[in-house]
This record gives structure tokens, C-alpha cells and sequence, in this order.
């Protein structure tokens, strides 16, 4: 048993303790508790077989090459540069938990209050949480922040968010007993702003905006959108694709009151869907700041007035406040944050604007080769690394299937058409390999 | 002598040369090619342009500015800070297990679904619950969900209970999690054993009460005898019986949430099995019912069917999804390759080890002077004990804080503080099994020295600590709005 103490350590105590062995000290405490457990069917394993079992299930998951993935909801292949992968494995970090004595984490306090500064550039916002679980459940809270803020219990929700999304929305929603109303995207109804309105004259919380939309588009109006929502005392809440806001207005240039997004496509492994990040951001005033879920790190002074971190505005929180906290997480993504901190910081300002850039540029490749196959968009807003698209006489399941037989990962499926995203690893010899051959299935699939 | 690394390191943003961060000449032109210019980024990114050398150096140094369970003990209660072991690293690095989408069709992850499967139906076992989900990202997720299947349960029974009962020795996260679910929270004290005391119970049991939240052993470190009692008042009146899994490391192997009563369970992987802290996240809550409330979990679990693992999105009452796609799998994974290695004669012994530890140290720390064991008996304790400070610091103004922060002084964490809320001047202190009995005869003797030092040298206490990376905060200063800063953009109002 080499992950406990040794068998002389174990007697010792033992016998300090007035016991013979472990089963009759546990008897003396649990007496009729104890059940026998049927152990049979779960022996210990050396570490060699496991390290094989687990190799060998590992071989029975298909593992696509990042390039040939345009799936990117929530969660899409990401580069993680091996530094990042080392420093976040050093076990000081790795194995430090909640800073609740920060005189002695102030490392981890550091590296959190860093995370959040980086956040709060790409954002455009002052004040950012040290995670959330994802970006969903980060969603569903600043929904309940808005709510908390503004009191009226119904919010607007676009008609476009994806299920990855609005799922978790329903059931944060359902358990705080609010109501959602949907309205048409903007960017896929050029009549919604009307429509919005109505419904904001009704009173509402607050209005949840995704942009760029997860169908890939950018609302042109969006400030006016966001004055709309103002001028009816909602708040604005954000939904965003960080990879955008390096060269497209970020949500504090556009209005939001409170920005979310997911973390993971900075830079955390895919690992079939989590651990994740969920980003919070909100505007730095005091009544949505007193509100946030979650903890913050900030800085702060010693009683000799050196500079030093530590967690700040602890009374919002569970561990103080209990019933009356403005939510109840107390384990968050912590080291999932300081991953993609590390990661952003490699890249520096310089490689995530070039970037941005690059998978803008190639998203606009690939969607002009794709028209050449008959494909059209459901809008005709501007778009950054991701766009959506339907092909005359095609069924996209169809298409879908084909393509993964190919290898691919064709995009995301929905309603509107086949989403598809650009990632950290596409190039353009992939984009052009990927467009000839969606062109070859649409051809057979057409003529089939 | 300790002393913890002292780098005065400078925060990243002072590290290399930041202009105002906005887009130059060039990028702005390609930024304008596909998009319009109001919708082109104008506010500055002040992030800055490291070599990967100083990156590297910056974090490696705080790094070592930072305590984790590799370094020592870490004997926070009710966290279960325990050694991570390194194989369950390399597996989670599997590039077969890492690199999956969620995107990916079930047959595409067969192996995947395996370890998810497999995990539910240990958990089960361990538990004695019916059914699995892996979906909640943490403990308090987990309770999230348990709130609302009560609230679905009743909602699907048209009865209305609107009233969530929790002792006061509860984590923070109970009364919290009740809320969330829209629930009114109900306290009640324990009794002068520090237990739920089934007569209380009884009166404060009423046709509104969904249900009751209980951790076992409880925060005090006590296991609940009373608890086959506590199950039947709440199921005779209808109502339901929560397990908050933050304590099972206690009893695992040995006594089981299912054969107590309980309905509903929530775990820990990241404290009973064993996955790294990470500085506060991520962990992984996996909730467990009985077969009466399958059909109200989050939805897809994993089943076997056909020959196949599948996922099973049609449970006909499911609260819903609270996870964007399956929770954290990478944190399952951990957890499952721990208990595989340590088998389950290994949990037995580990969880058993925990207690005597725990026992062990409690008998040494709670004969000292100032110090009493709270409740104030020589009971068993389990894997965690509680002692209150009150007696040091009517005697010497030396307060738990105080001691906390000069236990660090000597190059071992501090115990969790002013917890359980009903405990005045708290320590509570859970070792866990992967300590040695040096590391606790060490430990006793480090609590033992500042004991004596507040007796007298009380000023060396209460200017602690000065051998860590920064001495004694100020921590109100960061919280007041004049003198807070969140961020390096906060107050720079220019954009």
C-alpha cells in the first residue's frame, strides 16, 4: 500500500490508542455500521497493469487530429504549450488548495490576481472572478446576479443559444424559480430589435446577448442594443468568444454590464468535455461587484504595508454567509485559470492579436470556398473565426456523416445549419484540404 | 529552521515593456478588411510580450512562494487534503483520454464512457446507492442538484414543502445550495454532544419539510449515531435525507450513506478520492440516489446496453443539465485510477488510517493547555476533531487566528479556523492518512510550542507570521472600496 504510512507507523499508533489492529478500533467507533462490502470484483492493481489497463482503454476512443476539427461549442481542440503543462504540474500549485492562510499561498494568490488582470484586458472589464465552473453554469449565475440586482423575475434569452447553454440556464433558472423569454438574434431576424422592446417594456432582469452568436455572428448594433436594455434598468449580460476580443470590440467596449464566456479554447485540454473554465467579468461598480458569485483575489497590504494578495470581499461568500451567499460554489477551476494564464502569457499580447487575426482570416477562406459549393449563411452579419451554413439540396446529417468518415469533425449541428469553427491549429493547407473534400461529399450527396 | 522562498517577485505587468495595448497600424487594417470599424477592438490590451524564459522563471518562482500537500502536511478539516498520487497525473496525460471532443458520438468514446460507467457503479457500491451522475463540477454542484431533485420529487408528487433543514454545524454550502433551489433554510442546533438530536428534530419536522442535509460523520468530527432515528422521523413525514460526501472519507469501505437512510448523496473525488486540490478547483461532485429518484438526475448517464456503452438521455423527471457536457471527466478519470490502485482493501485501510490519525493527534493537540476538545469529552473522534481555543485566549488576548498564522511560522499549513461557526476560537483539523507518525508527533509538537509562546511570548504570536512569504495581512484593507484593487485595470478608466 504504497500510498500510506507504514505498517510499524500504523501499530504504533495503535497501540497509543489502545488498540490491537484497525478493524477492532473502527469497531469500537462504528460498532453496527459496518457492512461488508463485496470486495471481490475490486482488487488493488500495481501501478504497471493500471498504467496498461489504462493505455489500452485508452486505445478504444477515436482521437481526431486537431486540424480536422470544426466543432466548437464550448469546447474546441487548444493548443497547450508544454511550459504552460509543467508549471501548472509543479506540485505546489498542483496540490495547494483554497488560499485561506494567503501569508503562506501567496503564489497561488499571485498567479490568480494575475489571471484575472489578463481576463480583465481581453474583456475590457475591471473586475473579474478566479473561475466558475464553465462557461454555462457562469452564464446561469450572472443571471442570477442580474437578478439579485435588478429583481424581476424574468429574463430575455436569444432564441439562437445553443443547448450546451441553455440547458444549464433551465436549471439554474428552475431552481431559482425566474422565468426566460426568447427573442429572435439580431443578427438572423433584422426585426428583433421591435420585438426586444416589447418585452423589455414588460420589465426583465436582464437581457443575455451571445457575441459573436454561437452561430458565429457579430451584431453591428450591438451599443444600441445595450442602451435599449439600459434604458429599461436591465442588465446586459455578455456571452462571449475569447479568442474574439483581441481584435473585436470586447464586451466592456460594447456595453455589458456582465461578461461570461468559456476559458478552455485559451488553453486546457479537451478531455471530453471538462474540467472547463467559466469566465465572470463584471463593470467595476460597487452593486454588481458586492453581488458576484465566487471568489476574488486582490490585492492588499501587510500590517508592515507591503504588498500582498489575498482574497477580498469574503462576505459575499458561502463559508461567511451561508444562506444569504450570493451563490454557494466553494471549489472552483482554479488551476484551470492558472493554465490559461500561463498559456495567454506565452503567447503575450503580440501572438493572441496575430492570432485573432489568423483564424479570421481563415474562417473567411473557408467560407468563400464553401459558397463555391452551393453553401449559404443564415445572416449576413459580419462574423470573426466562426460561421454557419446550409447547402441547396443537401441534408446535413448526411453531409455530417461523410465528413467524419473522412476523419473530420465537421462542426456543430443545429437548426440554422452546420456551424463550423476555426481553431488554434488550423492552416490554411487544412482549411483548403477541408473545403475540397466537404465539396467532393456534396457532390456525391447531391448526385447519390 | 523554515523559511518560504521570498521573491518580492514583481506581478507579470512589470515584468517587460507595456504600451497603451491598441492595435497598431497594420493589425488594425487587417482587423478592417472583415470587420466594420465599430466593431473593431479600441480599448487597450495591456497584456504583456514575454520570452517563454521569463514566463517560466515568474511562475516557478511563485511557485515556490506557494504550500501544497507535496511539501507537508495540509491539515485543513473537511477538506481532506491528501497525497495525489502521480500515476493518476499520467493517465489523465493519455492523449486517448485527454484529446477528446465532447463533440464526439458515443461510439467514438467507448472507453471513455467505461471509466464513466465503472466509476458510477463503484461509487454505488461504496455508497450503497442505486445510481450515478458525474455531471456536478464540485461538491457544492452536487448539492445544487440533490436540492433540486427534492424540489422535482415533491413538485412530480404535488406536495408542496418549501423548507430545507440544516444542523448548525453544516458546511456553508448547505444552506446555500438550499436556497439556490429556492428552498427557506431551516437551522437546528445540535445538542450538547454536538449532534443532531433526534427530539429537536422532531419539533422542527413539518408537512413543509422537503428534506434534511447532513454530513456523517459531521463537522465536528462525530458520527451521527442517532442517524437511523434521524432517517426514519424524516421518511415517516414524507420528507427526504441528503448526504453531504465531504466527510466520507471517514467511513469509506466501512459504512455506507444507503445503509443509513439516506436518499441522496453528493462525494468529493477530489477529497475521498484523492484528485488535486489545484489551488481551490477543479474537483468533481457526483451524486448519487436510490432507484426511487433515478429518473430525476441530470441527464445523460452512462449505461450498458447491447453489448455498448451508451448515454441515456430519457429519465423522465431529470432536473436538467448543469454541466455544458459531461462534468469533469478528467477529475473522474483521477479518481477512478486511485481507487483501481488501491483496491477496495485499500480504501478500508486508508479511511481507517485517517481516523486513528485524526484520534491520534486529537489526544496530543487536546490536552494542552488553553486548548479543549469541543464537545468537551474524549469521545472517538473520526477523521477530523475540532478543538476550541477559548481558555488561551481568555488567558492571553492570544487568539486561534493568531495561532493559525504562527503554526505556519514553523513550515506546516494551519488548520481550518473559526469552523464549525458554533465553536468559539475553532481549530479544526483533519490530518488524513497519508501522514506519517513523525509528521503528526511533529505537528503536536509545533502546536504545543506556540501554545507555550502565548503564554509567554504572546507579542511573537500575534506579530506571526514571519517566515512565510509575506508576514501578517491586512486583509480588510483589500476589501474596502477605496483601498480595493481587483485587477491591474482597475481604476484606469481610460479604456
Amino acid at each position: 500500500m504504497t500510498f500510506l504510512p507504514s505498517p510499524s507507523d500504523v501499530e504504533a499508533i495503535l497501540n497509543e490508542l489502545g488498540f490491537k489492529d484497525l478493524d477492532s478500533f473502527m469497531e469500537s467507533i462504528l460498532g453496527g455500521f459496518i457492512t461488508e462490502i463485496p470486495g471481490e470484483d475490486l482488487p488493488s492493481m500495481d501501478q504497471p497493469s493500471l498504467l496498461r489497463y489504462m493505455e489500452d482503454l485508452s486505445k478504444r476512443n477515436r482521437v481526431y487530429s486537431p486540424e480536422k476539427v470544426y466543432a466548437g461549442w464550448g469546447v474546441e481542440p487548444a493548443f497547450v504549450y508544454p511550459a504552460t503543462k509543467y508549471l501548472v504540474g509543479r506540485g505546489e500549485f498542483l496540490t495547494s488548495y483554497t488560499p485561506y492562510q494567503p501569508e503562506m499561498s501567496q503564489g497561488m494568490l499571485q498567479a490568480l490576481y494575475e489571471y484575472q488582470s489578463v481576463m480583465a484586458e481581453l474583456l475590457g472589464l475591471e473586475v473579474v472572478n478566479s473561475s466558475m465552473y464553465d462557461g454555462a453554469s457562469a452564464l446561469a449565475e450572472a443571471i442570477l446576479l442580474a437578478y439579485r440586482v435588478a429583481g424581476r423575475p424574468r429574463i430575455l434569452l436569444p432564441k439562437t443559444l445553443p443547448p450546451h447553454l441553455s440547458r444549464v440556464v433551465d436549471t439554474y433558472l428552475y431552481g431559482a424559480g425566474l422565468e426566460t423569454v426568447n427573442y429572435e438574434d439580431p443578427t438572423i431576424n433584422s426585426d428583433s430589435l421591435s420585438m426586444v422592446e416589447s418585452l423589455l417594456r414588460e420589465g426583465v432582469s436582464a437581457l443575455v446577448f451571445e457575441f459573436p452568436s454561437s452561430l458565429g455572428y457579430l451584431y453591428e448594433d450591438v451599443d444600441k442594443l445595450a442602451d435599449l436594455v439600459h434604458s429599461y434598468g436591465a442588465l446586459f449580460i455578455v456571452y462571449t468568444d475569447l479568442w474574439s476580443t483581441p481584435i473585436v470590440a470586447p464586451p466592456g467596449d460594447i456595453g455589458a454590464d456582465v461578461a461570461v464566456a468559456e476559458g478552455q479554447p485559451m488553453g486546457l485540454y479537451m478531455g471530453a468535455g471538462g474540467p472547463l473554465l467559466g469566465v465572470f467579468a463584471v463593470r467595476g461598480e460597487q452593486r454588481l461587484i458586492r453581488n458576484m458569485p465566487g471568489r476574488l483575489i486582490g490585492e492588499t497590504r501587510t500590517m508592515d504595508g507591503d504588498k500582498a494578495y489575498t482574497m477580498i470581499l469574503q462576505t459575499r461568500e458561502q463559508h461567511i454567509r451561508r444562506a444569504n451567499a450570493t451563490s454557494n460554489i466553494c471549489t472552483n477551476e482554479a488551476l484551470s485559470a492558472v493554465q490559461v494564464l500561463i498559456n495567454m502569457l506565452i503567447m503575450g499580447r503580440g501572438g493572441l492579436v496575430s492570432k485573432s487575426l489568423e483564424m479570421m482570416e481563415l474562417a473567411h477562406r473557408l467560407a468563400d470556398m464553401l459558397e463555391r459549393y452551393g453553401g449559404s449563411q443564415p445572416s449576413s452579419s459580419p462574423f470573426h473565426r466562426r460561421f454557419t451554413m446550409v447547402f441547396d439540396d443537401v441534408d446535413l446529417n448526411k453531409l455530417y456523416d461523410r465528413l467524419r468518415g473522412l476523419g473530420y469533425l465537421p462542426g456543430n449541428l443545429s437548426g440554422y445549419g452546420l456551424s463550423m469553427n476555426i481553431n488554434f491549429f488550423h492552416t490554411v493547407e487544412a482549411i483548403e484540404e477541408f473545403a475540397s473534400s466537404v465539396g467532393v461529399v456534396i457532390e456525391d450527396v447531391q448526385t447519390g | 529552521m523554515f523559511r518560504q522562498a521570498r521573491w518580492r517577485e514583481p506581478t507579470v505587468f512589470e515584468l517587460g515593456e507595456i504600451g497603451d495595448g491598441v492595435l497598431d497600424g497594420d493589425e488594425y487594417r487587417r482587423a478592417l478588411k472583415y470587420l466594420p470599424e465599430k466593431l473593431v477592438r479600441r480599448s487597450g490590451l495591456r497584456i504583456p510580450d514575454l520570452p517563454e524564459f521569463q514566463v517560466v522563471r515568474h511562475f516557478t518562482r511563485l511557485s515556490q512562494e506557494n504550500y501544497g500537500v507535496d511539501l507537508g502536511i495540509y491539515p485543513l478539516g473537511s477538506c481532506t487534503m491528501k497525497y495525489n498520487p502521480r500515476i493518476s497525473e499520467e493517465v489523465a496525460a493519455l492523449e486517448g483520454l485527454r484529446d477528446i471532443s465532447p463533440h464526439q458520438d458515443e461510439e467514438e468514446i467507448q472507453g471513455v464512457l467505461e471509466v464513466m460507467y465503472r466509476l458510477s457503479r463503484i461509487l454505488s457500491l461504496l455508497t450503497g446507492m442505486d445510481e450515478f451522475s458525474l455531471q456536478p463540477a464540485a461538491g457544492a454542484q452536487g448539492e445544487f442538484v440533490g436540492v433540486l431533485i427534492m424540489k422535482k420529487y415533491f413538485e412530480v408528487r404535488g406536495e408542496e414543502r418549501d423548507e430545507i433543514i440544516v444542523p448548525d454545524t453544516a458546511h456553508g454550502t448547505n444552506p446555500a445550495s438550499a436556497k439556490m433551489g429556492g428552498f427557506k433554510v431551516v437551522e437546528i442546533p445540535s445538542d450538547e454532544r454536538g449532534m443532531v438530536n433526534p427530539r429537536l428534530l422532531r419539533e422542527v419536522v413539518n408537512e413543509r419539510t422537503a428534506g434534511l442535509m447532513l454530513t456523517n460523520p459531521n463537522t465536528l468530527g462525530l458520527f451521527e449515531e442517532n442517524i437511523l432515528e434521524i432517517a426514519d422521523i424524516l421518511h415517516e413525514n414524507g420528507s427526504l435525507l441528503y448526504y453531504d460526501g465531504a466527510n466520507l472519507n471517514a467511513i469509506v469501505g466501512w459504512a455506507r450513506p444507503g445503509d443509513m437512510g439516506f436518499d441522496i448523496v453528493h462525494t468529493n473525488l477530489h477529497k475521498t478520492f484523492s484528485t488535486p486540490h489545484g489551488g481551490g478547483g477543479p474537483g468533481s461532485g457526483p451524486v448519487g440516489v436510490k432507484s426511487f429518484l433515478r429518473d430525476f438526475l441530470p441527464v445523460p448517464i452512462v449505461v450498458y446496453r447491447d453489448g455498448m456503452y451508451r448515454w441515456e438521455w430519457g429519465l423522465k423527471h431529470s432536473i436538467g443539465k448543469v454541466h455544458m457536457f459531461y462534468g469533469n471527466f478528467l477529475v473522474a478519470l483521477r479518481a477512478y485510477t486511485y481507487i483501481l490502485s488501491m483496491g477496495l482493501e485499500g480504501l478500508r485501510r486508508a479511511s481507517s488510517i485517517a481516523v486513528m490519525n485524526s484520534n491520534y493527534l486529537f489526544r496530543k493537540v487536546s490536552r494542552l493547555r488553553g486548548v479543549e476538545p469541543y464537545p468537551r469529552d474524549s469521545r472517538m473522534r473520526m477523521h477530523e476533531f475540532v478543538v476550541s481555543l477559548e481558555s488561551l485566549r481568555r488567558e492571553t488576548g492570544v487568539s486561534a487566528r493568531d495561532v493559525a498564522k504562527r503554526i505556519l511560522d514553523y513550515g506546516v499549513y494551519a488548520p481550518t479556523t473559526y469552523f464549525p461557526i458554533i465553536v468559539p476560537e475553532a481549530l479544526m483539523v483533519e490530518p488524513t492518512e497519508t501522514v506519517g507518525k513523525r509528521d503528526l508527533d511533529h505537528y503536536a509538537s509545533v502546536v504545543e510550542r506556540v501554545v507555550e509562546e502565548a503564554y509567554n511570548e504572546p507579542d511573537k504570536i500575534i506579530n506571526s507570521p514571519v517566515n512565510t512569504t509575506v508576514g501578517r495581512l491586512d486583509e480588510a484593507y483589500g476589501s474596502r472600496p477605496r483601498t480595493m484593487k481587483p485587477s491591474e485595470r482597475w481604476g484606469r478608466r481610460d479604456g
